[in-house]
């Protein structure tokens, strides 16, 4: 994996901001209101200082502390509500435009995260963002206002302002030892949280094998392995946290420290009087939650940048391009590989492969298990794109033909498929844009030897499937997604060991449909099946990452060794 | 979409009023560090005393005294406070990561031994989310509501009784506003609740929506459906929204409330004031330890209030902890306080032997959708029997209740002549060595994974035996670090017969007579399924097998067959005699010819 420079990221990261509308006026109108609001807070200071000393003998104080208190309030609100529409929006916004780059990724890439991954990055990592918007904004009204304070402070005292200087060199010390260990302890805490929720999850979904195999003891004793490791990265952080919590936790007592020893020595020689010396701690607190706000802008950002990483990388991400420069052709044409290589990584999973799917006919894919045949279906599918080497349908290129036609051209019934939480007449129709007829989709369903067990089901077509069909069984799922297909009546099939988790009996039937289905129809299947293999019009055997052999069953039997394996079940 | 039933189940139980039982029955089983907390609880008492120190001193100084002794006095006090804080926050976090652990530790051990079928509802991901985080339910209810409670009240009384010493009157003013706060909050914290409590369901909802969405993007490039999905994830992007919207509202709403309130309590507070110095009813000093104690006051009320509110939210977490600690373990053996009727018996299974006899057993997973009816059939001893029947027919089911997995809700199972419930659960599984079509392997070593069970230790020559029983010497010997080599993240490195060949080698491991096979070759080349099968040749010698398979290859092995169709068993007895009988049989086993040996 290359390493991207520092710069490279912080670009990246940036550039996250640049691809999603940002409601800028909002966030304008929020900066502006809380100027408003800090100024309103430093006009109610010296009132609220006279309260505090007891200097309470005119009305008019008293007025004027009332009066602004209630300003205070009505500001403050009003500040707020522009501030959440805006984040909101952000969220909103930058959420809408990570799905669509998600949607859009090329498979391969998709394929590399695992969809919890990619989810989390969609909903969740979209709050960041709002994050480093609110540290800058933090930052500038701080700055803005900064100049307000000091010109009350010198006000009430010039000298003491110079306090300000060792309080800030000591913000400059605390935000270092915070990155410093925070980096440290996170980094620990990460590794630590991810081993154990990976301990987990690798465990827990098999509790039925854990039951089966009378491994409960054993179980329990991992666990707790990796619950202490857990334990130990908690003490670990709380150890080191404490360090960074005793700074920063300390600013406050040092700044009323200086201020009070100070302050009072001022006052005890006339420069000043105590409701002045509580007003100056206030504008002190102010002004350093105002300084604060710079170095604590570089620390965020680092932190955001690291977050925003993945997303950054998302947002960069290349999109498929469904426009092309010609129309998928009418005419059944052949397939042709021409010394095609496809890596999924660094290895080759095919090296050279040369063949022919003629069309108009079915054709086999054969060989053993990790010799490549689903990588074949999934670049016929274009799913991948080729490392090297051509594929032709007959003359054209296929990156010339558009690729959203392209797909809709072919029905890919799945190994594994996957089904939508909806009722079973949803998923059926799911790969037809217009109306379907109730009649329309029970033929389909039929054909694909689906309809008796509906038909059984009280709620029938309306029966809702649950998280990706588990209320079915895997012989139904696949029935049900063989009429999905058998709907759309695609002008090719592919399909990948379609009927392997199917029942006999069903398998024999869907046979039959699917057979009728192919007549004239360009199919290629993958199957370990010898029968269904002897059914094809040209067999394509794969060893070892390329084709061993191609031709009819007759013509290459005696040719090729792996076929010899498949047809007659290997070692006696 | 289905609102699954387990969800209602839940909010009504965080409904219930035994939320604070609940919690003190979870307190007493989670072995909690009581030292700890004595500690935390002392620190935190003292801080609120040198906190109250702190403002009486400095009331002070902003009364007029700014002498040196007073400022060093101050200072003193200033640094004990933030040094004592510090000691809090250390205490009160190893506290709460001490109680983490611990209940992580019985929430674990607990879920191990629940029944599969209180999962039947969720999937196995919530109970992974319970092991890791709401474990901690306990302690986080401990640490954030009910010794903050304890210590605000105390907060409070302390800041009253010192601004008593000052004026009496001063403090019944302050204490007059206390009972009006606690009721505001009260008041805007049920409103909100009850506004922005379909605002979690709804988001958890449309997060599980996206989540459907980005999984099947497959499927969706497949068809060619990018278009349509980006319109039905935009639209609960936009729903969310609404929802964010919404609770800032409620938030707002909520926050003016309290200030408002806060206004004119500190008017009324602040008008009398002034009316009792003008008087010279009170001293200077009196009012500016009343000014400063009054926001004290305010302060320790407000985190009443917040506490209360964890108490709230927490509710939910705890009735999930309790769930898991309350369930009924497979068996029994802890005190559940529920019917423990079914469960477990206490005979010892060990050296069992006999006929499995299955008699009019009925199960079903869903009301909606029943799977067996009325099974009754045999499997004999020392035989194979092989389960045929269409997919969703229940051969799984069966197989499962047979294991005591899942129980039956009608008819009886026996081996030999006893009833298997007579038996004690562990020591009867252990009778069963289960093959399943997706092995349970983990990242960790080869031996690790075939030592996975009853873990029994194993020496190098037992070791390398069971590998070459099983034709995994080939595989090893390749590798650079042999038996000891990772196997990847759910055994990704392993191919699907090398998976197998380590699920038998358990199964020979485990000495076990009775053998469930579940499809175990499905999606096998047929090189591999032929290993297989010469394995099991060898190995199923004298065992009594139920065997579940779809193909010819593995049934061939078969010495009696049970076929069941619709709910009940269609055919049984020997296979050539239900291969006579039953035509879904024939249709199975043909093509069965050049194996049969």
């Amino acid at each position: 994996m290359k390493r991207e420079s520092q710069k490279g990221v912080w670009k990246r990261t940036f550039n996250i901001f640049r691809q999603f509308e940002i409601p800028y006026v909002l966030f304008l109108l929020y900066f502006l209101l809380s100027i408003v609001s800090t100024k309103v807070g430093l006009l109610y200071l010296p009132y609220y200082s006279k309260m505090q000393t007891g200097e309470i003998g005119e009305m008019s104080t008293l007025w004027g502390f009332i009066g602004f208190m209630l300003l205070s309030l009505v500001v403050g609100m009003c500040e707020v509500i522009p501030q959440f529409y805006a984040e909101s929006q952000v969220t909103r916004n930058l959420q809408k435009k990570l799905f669509y780059k998600v949607l859009h990724l090329p498979v391969k890439d998709f394929e590399q995260e695992t969809p919890s991954e990619l989810i989390s990055r969609v909903t969740f990592d979209s709050e960041l963002a709002n994050s480093i918007i609110a540290s800058i904004l933090g930052f500038l009204s701080g700055f803005a206002t900064m100049w307000m304070m000091l010109s009350d402070m010198s006000a009430i005292n010039s000298v003491l302002g110079f306090i300000l200087i060792p309080i800030f060199i000591y913000i400059l010390i605390t935000v270092w030892v915070d990155g410093k260990i925070g980096f440290l302890t996170r980094r620990r805490l990460r590794l630590a949280m991810s081993q154990t929720t990976a301990f987990f999850s690798e465990h827990m979904p098999n509790l039925l094998n854990i039951k089966q195999l009378g491994a409960e003891e054993d179980e329990k004793k991992r666990g707790k392995e990796a619950i202490e490791i857990m334990y130990k990265a908690d003490l670990y952080d709380i150890f080191l946290g404490m360090i960074t919590t005793f700074f920063s936790g300390s600013t406050n007592t040092i700044i009323a420290i200086l201020v009070f020893v100070f302050g009072a020595k001022a006052v005890r020689e006339g420069a000043m009087d105590v409701t002045g010396l509580a007003q100056f701690y206030q504008l002190i607190l102010l002004a350093y939650g105002a300084i604060e706000g710079i170095p604590s802008l570089y620390t965020s950002l680092m932190c955001s940048n690291g977050e925003l990483y993945y997303v950054g990388k998302l947002m960069a991400s290349e999109e498929e391009q469904y426009e092309r420069k010609v129309e998928m052709p009418l005419v059944d044409e052949d397939i042709h590989f021409e010394n095609v290589s496809f890596a999924y990584d660094e290895e080759n999973t095919l090296e050279n492969v040369s063949c022919t799917i003629p069309g108009g006919k079915k054709t086999a894919i054969a060989g053993l298990n990790g010799s490549g045949k689903t990588t074949m279906l999934k670049l016929i599918e274009r799913f991948y794109k080729v490392s090297s080497g051509t594929i032709r349908y007959g003359e054209t290129s296929v990156e010339d033909i558009h690729l959203g036609q392209w797909r809709q051209n072919f029905g890919y019934v799945l190994q594994k498929p996957r089904l939508f939480d909806a009722s079973i007449r949803e998923n059926i129709v799911y790969g037809i844009e217009r109306e379907v007829s109730e009649e329309e989709v029970i033929t389909a369903a039929k054909k694909a030897c689906a309809w008796d067990f509906i038909e059984k089901i009280p709620e029938g077509l309306d029966f809702v499937v649950g998280d990706n069909g588990c209320r079915l069984s895997q012989g139904e799922k696949q029935r049900i997604a063989i009429a999905r297909a058998i709907l759309v009546d695609p002008a090719y099939l592919l399909l990948d060991e379609a009927t392997s988790n199917v029942d006999v009996e069903s398998k024999a039937i869907i046979d039959k449909a699917l057979s009728a289905l192919m007549k004239g129809r360009t199919t290629v299947f993958i199957s370990h099946d010898p029968q269904e293999i002897k059914t094809a019009d040209h067999v394509i055997v794969l060893n070892n990452k390329s084709v061993e052999a191609q031709g009819t069953a007759e013509e290459i039997a005696g040719t090729s060794a792996t076929l010899e394996k498949i047809l007659t079940g290997g070692t006696a | 979409m289905i609102e699954h039933k387990n969800k209602k189940k839940i909010s009504a139980l965080a409904q219930e009023k035994g939320t604070w039982k609940r919690f003190l029955k979870l307190v007493a089983k989670s072995h909690l560090p009581y030292v700890l907390i004595v500690l935390y609880v002392i620190a935190d008492l003292l801080l609120i005393n040198v906190g109250i120190s702190e403002t009486d001193v400095t009331a002070q100084l902003f009364a007029g005294d700014t002498s040196v002794g007073l400022i060093m006095r101050l200072v003193t006090v200033m640094i004990i406070n933030i040094a004592l804080a510090n000691l809090v926050v250390l205490l009160r976090q190893l506290t709460d990561t001490r109680i983490k652990r611990n209940a992580r530790l019985s929430v674990w051990n607990k879920l191990l031994h629940i029944p599969m079928s209180f999962f039947k509802d969720e999937g196995p991901q919530e109970a992974i989310t319970r092991v890791v985080n709401n474990a901690s339910a306990v302690g986080t209810t401990l640490i954030l509501v009910v010794i903050p409670l304890a210590t605000s009240a105390y907060g409070i009384i302390a800041s009253l009784l010192k601004v008593f010493s000052y004026d009496p009157r001063l403090s019944a003013i302050l204490l007059a506003f206390v009972p009006v706060n606690i009721f505001l909050a009260f008041v805007t914290g049920r409103l909100k609740r009850s506004v922005s409590r379909d605002g979690t369901d709804v988001t958890a909802l449309l997060t599980k929506h996206i989540s459907e969405l980005i999984t099947n993007i497959p499927l969706a490039k497949a068809f060619h459906k990018e278009k349509y999905e980006e319109e039905r994830g935009n639209k609960e992007f936009d729903e969310l929204y609404k929802i964010n919207i919404r609770s800032g509202w409620i938030d707002k709403v909520g926050e003016l409330a309290f200030s408002v309130s806060d206004l004119l309590q500190t008017i009324v507070i602040v008008v009398l004031g002034v009316i009792l110095l003008r008087n010279e009813s009170i001293t200077r000093r009196a009012w500016v330890s009343f000014f400063m104690f009054s926001s004290v006051v305010a302060g320790h009320v407000q985190n009443l209030i917040v506490y209360w509110h964890n108490s709230k939210n927490i509710q939910g977490i705890i009735a999930r902890a309790a769930e898991i600690m309350d369930a009924e373990t497979e068996d029994s053996r802890e005190d559940s306080g529920e019917d423990s009727g079914e469960g477990s018996g206490t005979l010892d299974a060990a050296g069992i032997s006999g006929d499995i006899k299955v008699s009019g057993v009925a199960f079903s997973y869903d009301e909606d959708k029943p799977i067996l009816s009325d099974i009754t059939c045999t499997f004999e001893e020392g035989r194979i029997t092989a389960l045929i029947g269409k997919s969703g027919s229940g051969k799984t089911t069966l197989v499962n209740l047979i294991d005591r997995i899942y129980e039956p809700d009608a008819g009886e199972i026996t081996i030999g002549e006893t009833g298997i419930k007579e038996y004690d659960i562990w020591s009867y599984r252990k009778q069963f060595a289960v093959v399943p079509q997706n092995v349970m392997l983990f990242s960790g070593s080869i031996r690790e994974n075939i030592c996975f069970g009853p873990g029994r230790d194993m020496d190098d020559r037992e070791m390398s035996d069971i590998i070459h029983k099983v034709g995994l010497d080939v595989l090893i010997n390749d590798l650079p670090e042999g038996i000891e080599t990772d196997i990847g993240e759910r055994g990704e490195r392993l191919s699907g017969g090398q998976k197998q060949k380590i699920a038998i080698a358990r199964m020979i491991l485990s000495g076990a007579n009775y053998i469930i096979l579940d499809e175990s070759a499905a999606s096998m080349d047929t090189v591999s399924v032929g290993e297989i099968r010469e394995l099991l040749k060898t190995h199923l010698k004298g065992k009594t097998v139920i065997m579940i398979a779809h193909g010819p290859r593995l049934l061939s092995l078969a010495d009696n067959a049970v076929v069941i169709d619709n709910g009940s068993v269609a055919a049984c007895g020997s296979m050539q005699d239900v291969c006579k009988k039953n035509a879904f049989c024939r249709a199975v086993m043909k093509g069965a010819a050049e194996d049969e040996a």
